[in-house]
């Protein structure tokens, strides 16, 4: 039978450190930096300004 | 015989009609009761229940007699230098009441009930066409899911009597000589930003002015043909604010980029393309048309920003409430999610996101939305790390929550909903006052610690609970971390980070700058 996991923080805690040294872990890391990643270029089309959109009248 | 100085009359959609077109420049009943304008105010005001109107003869209106000193005095018709001004109230009452009173005699006008019932007023300009001048009238009742940041409270009195304060923001009509709807939506924004910030309060002339001051340089700028994104930047400039402009195409950055900053009380321009439905489900191109965002409706369902599975407050927005001066105030656009198929001139056709407008189709057409385009932000100069700044740093702690989660189920820091927006120190330290979530003594530390003047707050909760609270700077370069402190209102989940900080090297951590920087500040601050 599976003991169960201790509900401590410092024990909790120390158990997510080791995780992330783990495979798992840093796979897990990479997948979450490539989401993070999309954010941004998300965000980032906030930025596309069109130059020569600038000058045109906005007329109605 | 020259009209009463005042007169009082039950309201009708004939009265309302009767009285513009009285104040107007021999503009008929007939042509005023065909406008959107007229149509639109009849809505609002039977949403309001307004009952009694109370129409104010020869009335100044700075911003007119402004307009007027500048262009129409020199005109060869004779156009009037003063407006007419009609009041609107949900209670009825007489003529013969408001002269008792104002003759003396306070039996027959009972005051705080006639102040109470005030629903605010709509200026008449006499001009031949465009007439609504600055209008300021109560926001539609108060429903959970409206929010109107950027209005203030905005008094009027009459002969001496005062009628009451109406929380709105002041809307008018472009004229289309010195204005135009770009004009009127600056001015819209800056009946705010001018008590948020303190600078001065541009009149349309003055704002054409500032706008075109060094552009064009070829052709006259009044009668005013409409201003570019250019133009109005140097307005904004002209006040001492900074103009931050966003490309607002995707739907979602729109969501997020109206949020973040209406939130904190400074309305929006929002530059449209109008469209209209043609052929087909085949849109075509009116024109650009500029607008003044002023409040939101969060009653969508939350959804995630993007893959990364962050959920944003903003991304419940269903409805904008703008200022469109073709229109109407606080009129609706729904964020409905609809993509639509347009032909723009000289472009392949494409489909973009769009949003429902109360525009009545010109062409023959059966349908008019609007193409976001751009969002131009007057900011305070010291508001230099803009939205999209902040929800880096919150998607970057976001996703170490994921990780937390992931490894600790009992965290339960997964489907969680942020909260970002810019904000100040004085309204971030009443709230955290009265926040029972936070321990006493955590919350004295949190009030009084120094903090600067703007700042971009971050709070995720999970089902409406908050659980943490993080500070930005938002005064500080984009080089820093900008963090000012850290607030947990769930005693696991900082128990868990602060454990997390101090077990392990936070710099050998797999984590982005941002989020060590929160685990260092949680190491030497809880």
């Amino acid at each position: 039978m599976t003991k169960p996991k201790s509900n401590d923080p410092k024990e909790m805690a120390r158990r997510a450190v080791e995780w992330f040294k783990s495979k798992d872990g840093q796979n897990s890391i990479k997948e979450s930096e490539n989401r993070v990643a999309e954010t941004e270029t998300l965000l980032a089309k906030g930025r596309e300004i069109d130059p020569a959109k600038l000058h045109e009248p906005f007329t109605v | 015989m020259t009209a009463p100085a005042f007169e009082v009359f039950p309201y009708s959609l004939d009265c309302l009609a009767k009285l513009i077109a009285e104040g107007s420049h021999n503009k008929s009943e007939a042509e005023v009761r065909s406008t959107s304008h007229t149509q639109y105010f009849d809505d609002y005001l039977k949403t309001l229940g307004v009952s009694t109107l109370l129409v104010e003869r020869n009335y100044i209106d700075r911003d007119f007699l402004e307009d007027y000193a500048a262009y129409y005095v020199r005109c060869f018709p004779l156009y009037r230098k003063t407006c007419t001004r009609i009041h609107a109230f949900r209670k009825a009452f007489a003529q013969e009441d408001v002269k008792a009173f104002l003759s003396g005699d306070n039996s027959r006008l009972d005051v705080e009930e006639f102040r109470s019932a005030y629903l605010g007023f709509i200026v008449v300009k006499p001009l031949p066409r465009t007439v609504i001048g600055r209008t300021c009238l109560t926001t539609y009742s108060d429903k959970a899911t409206r929010y109107f940041p950027a209005t203030r409270d905005f008094d009027a009195s009459l002969f001496g009597i005062k009628l009451g304060v109406v929380k709105t923001l002041p809307f008018q009509e472009q004229d289309n000589v010195v204005a135009a709807c770009a004009t009127s939506a600056l001015w819209t924004l800056f009946q705010a930003t001018a008590r948020e910030f303190q600078h001065q309060l541009l009149t349309p002339i003055e704002i054409t002015r500032a706008a075109t001051h060094l552009l064009p340089t070829e052709s006259r700028v009044i009668p005013n043909q409409g201003l570019s994104t250019h133009m109005m930047a140097h307005a904004i400039k002209s006040v001492s604010l900074e103009p931050f402009l966003i490309r607002v195409a995707e739907g979602k950055v729109l969501h997020a980029a109206i949020y973040s900053y209406v939130h904190a009380r400074i309305p929006l321009i929002l530059g449209i393309d109008l469209v209209e439905q043609k052929v087909g489900d085949r849109y075509e191109r009116m024109g650009k048309h500029a607008l003044a965002i002023v409040g939101y409706s969060l009653g969508a369902l939350p959804a995630p920003l993007s893959v990364s599975g962050l959920v944003l407050r903003s991304s419940r927005i269903d409805k904008i409430y703008v200022h469109d001066d073709q229109i109407g105030p606080f009129a609706r656009m729904e964020l409905d999610g609809n993509r639509v198929e347009v032909k723009f001139p000289g472009k392949p056709i494409d489909h973009y996101d769009s949003l429902s407008t109360s525009w009545k189709p010109e062409h023959g057409g059966s349908d008019v939305r609007a193409i976001p385009d751009i969002l131009l932000v007057p900011l305070y100069h010291k508001v230099r790390l803009p939205w999209d700044w902040a929800l880096k740093q919150v998607t970057e702690f976001n996703e170490a929550l994921v990780q937390f989660s992931t490894i600790e189920p009992n965290l339960q820091l997964l489907g969680l909903e942020w909260d970002v927006y810019l904000t100040t120190v004085n309204e971030v330290r009443e709230e955290l006052r009265n926040s029972p979530s936070i321990e006493a003594e955590t919350r004295f530390a949190a009030v009084t610690r120094a903090m600067p003047r703007f700042i971009w707050r971050a709070t995720v909760a999970r089902n409406e609970i908050p659980l943490i609270d993080v500070f930005f700077d938002a005064t500080d370069i984009n080089t820093s971390h900008g963090l000012i402190q850290v607030i947990f209102h769930d005693a696991l989940v900082r128990d868990f980070i602060k454990n997390v900080s101090s077990v392990a090297s936070i710099d050998t951590l797999p984590f982005e700058r941002s989020v060590k920087n929160i685990l260092h500040w949680v190491k030497e601050n809880i």
